[in-house]
């Protein structure tokens, strides 16, 4: 039992993560239309220049990167609605898909193949027989104060407010005066700079490699899509579950097989037809 | 013999679409649906058509229950429909605009379509002659082979009342397929029309145009909010009270 | 006769090319191995452009559906010592089966929702290859596959045969998509309440082409097992996929050669381009480009117009004379 109980410790440290990887994913596909393939990238570049800076500035100077990668991201998708007439999101998430490759490229090539990590907060406490370490709590701590900053965010600002009105329909927004194409530019620049927190805290509490790019990218659709609504909070909760699963599925499958959970979850949810289509189209006027 | 739908009831959430509706085209006949913006006319269609689901109520062809089956295969049974906005590809050329109306008569395994010397090549040369005909009869474009893009959309309306008579439906839907159309092409159309319903045809017009349709329709169906408030012959139902109730404020001259 | 031309002239490029190439092989012998490489790519490639240039539906399992044929072909014939010549049967039904199932419930949501669903089946797929002990060789994969039957080891002769598969495809889509069926793809591309309003039967049509692009992904899977003798997990996975997919884009998923120039184009440059590491980049970058300017590729309808407007000049261009036009006064479009 108190093994029980530690996984599902490790697991909601672990969704802690795969939240700040998910919300953002969410965020921008609700207020574009895009899924953001590169989500990923952004975790790992920061990930890797916090490792290689180290403390202290580390973790800001990772986080600075993943904005700046969000800003390219952001003006590849404004470069989409400029030039074509037909506002076809799929190019655009292509359009993402080949930033992420090229991102993974430039961090094999810059930080080479080696497993890079932060040393973690030292020290753990033992609740009930199960032992939690400190950097999951504050991997868990950090996460709801990004949680909790980013809907203070959505409810309170006026940049909140327009990216709602966005992710109704940009057409109304335009109408109404909102700044559509700027508001989803900044959308895409501080969604990335959430997932590059989640990759400072994973860099600090599992370590990662280049090819944790495309892992985190799949972890992010998944938790996105795994409760079958669009949106942060769906996003929150999905995460949750899934880091839930992934670390029971890790203490009792059969080594290795916990590495295809996310991905097997993303075909059965997509596959029973519980996402609604409506979701993959955005709103029509 | 006729495509018919009685009691459909359809809800969008908390909004009521349609009520109780019912509304029938014979074979031959011409049947003109009119009414304000949003009162149902296109939804009318959809569920005719089963591109919507009516909450209550039956649509019967001949006689044949059809309220559970799919669009493609409404279009397979003979029930011809064209769309408020035209749909097609705008890339390729009018005469393979035309020719994909062909495809609900056609049977042709994915196997035939590959093989370099099937049955499937000649059945190619066929309906491009066929649709080339079709090009020139309703005079859709000088050079059948230019980009369906490039046609204005009066005759993009028009290509798609061809390409829907191309399938040789037994009952042809229309969605308002007047609006934009100059004077001349409109009289092409209403000719089409009658000609379409001379050779058997049944055929469903919704239209804005009240005079259009009231010189066309054997039979008027007047929509307003979801609800049949006149129906009968076209001079009684667009001098019935409600229709020119629902149509306040707007001129309709007599054709 | 203009017809029977368009018809033929894709697989008289690839005729025509593969000869030129090989040729220039005696001089130059590694010239041979490039032709096996882009000719897998090509086979692979091909289907996904018919999908996604004429169906408007990606599929990221492409390179997956091939590492499952190869493995298929590499367990029967080593474990089981079943014959090559038989084993290619269910290299590619077996990819095609689970296509198919797939496929079905997930064709009803848009084609977003494939194209992430197809990435992720490949990443299942290869946690189990890697997790799959000793009948799948694990991380390490399958060796002592035997040679393909006739043609050996002989690099002509294997070249030679998979350009014969790669023609074969060619020719098979290039009628296709002068079909009533191709016309159907077409039309679900474009609009798919369209395609419904035309009688298509959209989910099993995209679930057949699905089912059809991944048993040749199989037959490719074959090829390479056989012809190089060993399969790893590595050999043919997602990053594959993914490949296979700039391939397309690049050179074209509206036109029969596009990917075969797309193939051409990512095996040279990955000759010739320094450094693997920094591959992601230049392909990633150069992804980003064709999609910003022109999303069709480089053999875009726009750019074979423009070509076959060029010969047009040339050649009588026989047509079918439509009715005269009645009204005379009617101004010339």
């Amino acid at each position: 039992m108190t093994h029980l109980f530690e996984f599902l410790a490790n697991g909601i440290a672990l969704g802690a993560v795969y939240a700040l990887l998910a919300v953002p994913m969410s965020v921008v596909w609700v207020t574009t239309d895009v899924i953001d393939v590169s989500t990923g990238g952004y975790a790992v570049v920061a990930g890797m220049t916090a490792a290689v800076v180290g403390m202290p500035f580390g973790p800001v100077a990772g986080v600075l990167a993943a904005l700046a990668l969000g800003a390219l991201a952001g003006g590849i998708f404004l470069g989409f609605h400029k030039l074509r007439k037909q506002r076809d999101a799929m190019l655009i998430v292509l359009a993402t898909f080949a930033l992420m490759i090229a991102i993974e490229s430039g961090v094999l090539s810059g930080f080479g193949t080696d497993n890079r990590f932060l040393e973690p907060f030292p020290g753990a406490l033992t609740v009930s027989g199960a032992v939690i370490t400190y950097q999951s709590l504050f991997n868990l701590g950090i996460s709801i104060l990004v949680m909790l900053g980013l809907a203070a965010l959505l409810k309170l600002s006026p940049l909140g407010l327009q990216m709602r009105a966005s992710a109704v329909s940009d057409r109304a927004a335009m109408l109404v005066g909102v700044a559509v194409r700027r508001t989803q530019f900044l959308t895409f620049v501080f969604c990335a700079g959430i997932a590059g927190i989640a990759g400072v805290l994973a860099v600090l509490a599992i370590g990662m490699t280049y090819a944790s790019t495309f892992i985190f990218t799949t972890v992010a659709f998944s938790g996105t899509v795994l409760l079958g609504r669009a949106g942060p909070l769906p996003a929150f909760w999905g995460a949750m579950l899934l880091g839930i699963v992934t670390a029971v599925s890790d203490a009792y499958l059969p080594n290795g097989w916990a590495a295809g959970v996310p991905s097997l979850l993303i075909i059965l949810v997509l596959a029973s037809g519980r996402m609604p289509a409506a979701a993959f189209t955005g709103a029509r006027p | 013999m006729s495509l018919a739908a009685s009691g459909i009831s359809i809800r969008f959430g908390g909004l009521v679409a349609l009520n109780n509706v019912a509304v029938s085209v014979s074979l031959g006949e011409i049947v003109g649906l009119v009414g304000p913006n949003g009162a149902g006319k296109t939804t009318l269609f959809n569920c005719l058509t089963g591109v919507a689901q009516p909450q209550e109520g039956r649509v019967e062809l001949e006689g044949q229950n059809i309220s559970r089956l799919r669009l493609e295969h409404r279009v397979r049974l003979g029930i011809g429909r064209t769309f408020q906005t035209p749909r097609l590809d705008l890339a390729g050329s009018v005469t393979e605009a035309v020719m994909l109306g062909f495809n609900p008569r056609l049977r042709q395994s994915m196997f035939g379509a590959c093989l370099p010397f099937s049955p499937a090549r000649k059945t190619e040369e066929e309906l491009s002659a066929r649709a080339r005909a079709l090009v020139a009869e309703f005079r859709l474009a000088a050079d059948p082979d230019s980009p369906a893009g490039e046609l204005s959309l009066g005759h993009l309306r028009l290509l798609e009342v061809a390409r829907a008579l191309a399938s040789e439906p037994r009952y042809l839907l229309l969605d308002e397929p007047a609006a934009g159309i100059d004077d001349v092409d409109r009289d092409l159309l209403a000719q089409t029309i009658r000609k379409a319903a001379a050779r058997g045809l049944g055929v469903l017009l919704v239209e804005h145009n009240v005079g259009f349709v009231a010189d066309l329709s054997h039979r008027m169906v007047a929509l307003v909010s979801g609800e049949v408030v006149a129906e009968g012959k076209p001079a009684d139902v667009v001098g019935d009270p409600h229709v020119i109730a629902a149509y306040l404020g707007v001129q309709h001259v007599a054709a | 006769m203009s017809r029977d031309v368009k018809l033929w002239t894709a697989p008289a490029v690839v005729v025509v090319g593969f000869i030129v190439v090989m040729l220039l092989g005696l001089v130059r012998p590694s010239l041979h191995t490039t032709m096996f490489t882009i000719g897998l790519y090509a086979l692979i490639a091909l289907p996904l452009g018919l999908i996604y240039g004429q169906g408007g539906t990606i599929s990221l399992a492409q390179g997956s559906f091939a590492a499952l044929g190869a493995y298929t072909s590499a367990i029967l014939t080593t474990r089981y010592g079943i014959s090559p010549v038989l084993s290619v049967i269910p290299a590619m039904l077996l990819p095609a089966a689970l296509a198919f199932v797939i496929a079905r419930p997930i064709l009803r949501l848009p084609e977003l929702s494939l194209a992430l669903v197809t990435l992720s089946l490949g990443t299942v797929i290869a946690v189990g290859l890697q997790r799959g002990g000793d009948f799948t060789g694990s991380y390490v994969g399958l060796s002592g596959a035997p040679p393909l039957p006739i043609v050996g080891k002989n690099p002509v002769l294997v070249a030679i045969a998979l350009w014969t598969a790669v023609l074969i495809v060619v020719v098979l889509y290039s009628h296709f998509v002068r079909s009533a069926r191709g016309r159907a793809l077409n039309a679900i591309r474009v609009d798919r309440l369209l395609a419904e309003a035309m009688g298509v039967n959209v989910p099993f049509d995209l679930a057949t082409l699905f089912a059809v692009a991944a048993a040749i992904a199989g037959l490719a899977g074959w090829f390479y097992v056989h012809a190089i003798g060993y399969i790893a997990p590595d050999s043919l996975n997602a990053e594959t996929s993914a490949n296979i997919l700039f391939m397309v884009v690049l050179g074209g998923r509206r036109a029969v050669l596009g990917p075969i120039l797309g193939a051409a184009f990512f095996t040279f440059a990955n000759d010739f381009l320094p450094g693997a590491e920094t591959h992601g980049l230049f392909f990633g970058t150069i992804l980003v480009l064709i999609l910003l300017l022109s999303p069709d590729g480089i053999l875009s309808p726009q750019a074979l117009r423009a070509m076959r407007r060029l010969f047009a000049d040339r050649s009588a261009k026989p047509s079918v004379r439509p009715a005269p036009i009645a009204d005379a006064t009617e101004a010339v479009r």
